[in-house]
């Protein structure tokens, strides 16, 4: 998957109150991503973008949320002891998505942290509950509730499901 | 058995001792070198077995994190055959001094054969996660966490079946010692 031109830096979506990420983007090189039901996203170059999500800092922690999300989009390869890949673009454009739907939503997560697996996750703690979002550089969102002392519950995440995935989180961590 | 802070720290100061004597001396012990001994797959369910860590892989409320676990094919050292849970701050021959250096201030964790996630049931698929002996020049206390799928061994592995072993191993560890130093993520 090639993205022949980046997405904008996240800090830079952080100036505007909302900010749609396919306007700011070139006009000639728009690329949206089309959620694939598993595996890598497709995208697709030039399409008039129908799917663009909003950004809205609105939200207090928000801003600080895309700044750190940016700032583990520049890490490098060296970052982890594992040899662990480090954060590309895709998953910071995913997280900062995943993270617009919280906004929304009104969740605000504990922790945004690099995963030694290649990518972003998003992590909620409840009372003796945790859940996270973990956002891959192969295109895959996943899902998990665990409740102590219990199996966890793992989802595949698409852009059909995300709003109630993150509903589904919130009931889960509040029950 | 829970310990004191005054044993922690003594634990803590004994392991550092030995870990400096090796890189001074720029070796590893005799007992971590394999010198020819064979390959032993033959676990006991209370045999504990080590990893190393940074500081920031643990959240605020001491609960490792998730994200920061190795998936399978993890990588730990066991105790028996003369294991020590310091072999696992040693670094890897021809490593770089900041890298040594670096792997020297990693903290320890410690979990039971027992306690490793076994099957995903709820995933299907017949998936089983086996650890197994797979001893380095170097390092011959070193261990493996495969994951297998109808008896074959999977050298890639789908992210949903790395994620359940995360999730489950992260509540079944226990630390043997503090990390003094963080990721760059940190």
């Amino acid at each position: 998957m090639i993205f022949h031109t980046p997405p904008p830096p996240v800090h830079e979506l952080c100036q505007e109150s909302i900010a749609t990420v396919g306007e700011m983007w070139p006009e000639d090189s728009r690329a949206v991503i089309d959620w694939a039901p598993y595996g890598e996203p497709m995208v697709h170059e030039n399409v008039e973008s129908s799917t663009s999500i909003n950004i809205s800092t609105s939200s207090p922690w928000m801003s600080d949320a895309l700044k750190k999300v940016s700032f583990l989009g520049s890490l490098d390869g060296t970052w982890h002891d594992s040899d662990a890949e480090a954060p590309d673009t895709v998953a910071v454009s995913l997280a900062s998505q995943v993270l617009a739907q919280l906004a929304t939503l009104g969740i605000e997560p504990a922790d945004i942290d690099a995963s030694v697996d290649g990518g972003i996750c998003i992590s909620f703690a409840g009372v003796d509950r945790r859940s996270n979002i973990e956002c891959f550089n192969s295109g895959e969102i996943l899902g998990a509730m665990v409740a102590y002392g219990q199996e966890p519950t793992i989802w595949e995440i698409t852009g059909r499901n995300l709003s109630s995935s993150a509903a589904q989180i919130y009931s889960f961590l509040n029950e | 058995m829970r310990q004191s802070p005054r044993s922690v720290s003594r634990f803590k100061r004994r392991i550092l001792l030995a870990v400096f004597r090796c890189l001074w001396l720029n070796s590893r012990p005799r007992a971590n070198r394999r010198c020819g001994r064979p390959v032993v797959n033959r676990f006991s369910p209370g045999e504990t077995l080590w990893f190393r860590f940074y500081r920031d892989d643990f959240d605020a409320d001491g609960t490792l994190k998730p994200h920061r676990m190795s998936p399978p094919d993890q990588s730990m050292n066991r105790q028996s055959l003369h294991g020590r849970s310091w072999f696992v701050l040693l670094a890897a021959p021809r490593s770089s001094r900041a890298k040594r250096i670096t792997q020297l201030y990693m903290g320890i964790v410690a979990v039971s054969v027992a306690s490793l996630p076994r099957a995903p049931t709820h995933l299907g698929g017949n998936y089983e996660f086996r650890v197994e002996h797979a001893p380095l020049d170097h390092n011959y206390q070193h261990c493996e966490v495969r994951l297998y799928q109808d008896g074959n061994r999977l050298l890639k592995a789908n992210k949903a079946i790395k994620k359940y072993y995360r999730e489950v191993l992260v509540d079944r560890v226990s630390i043997c010692l503090e990390a003094e130093v963080s990721s760059k993520a940190g």
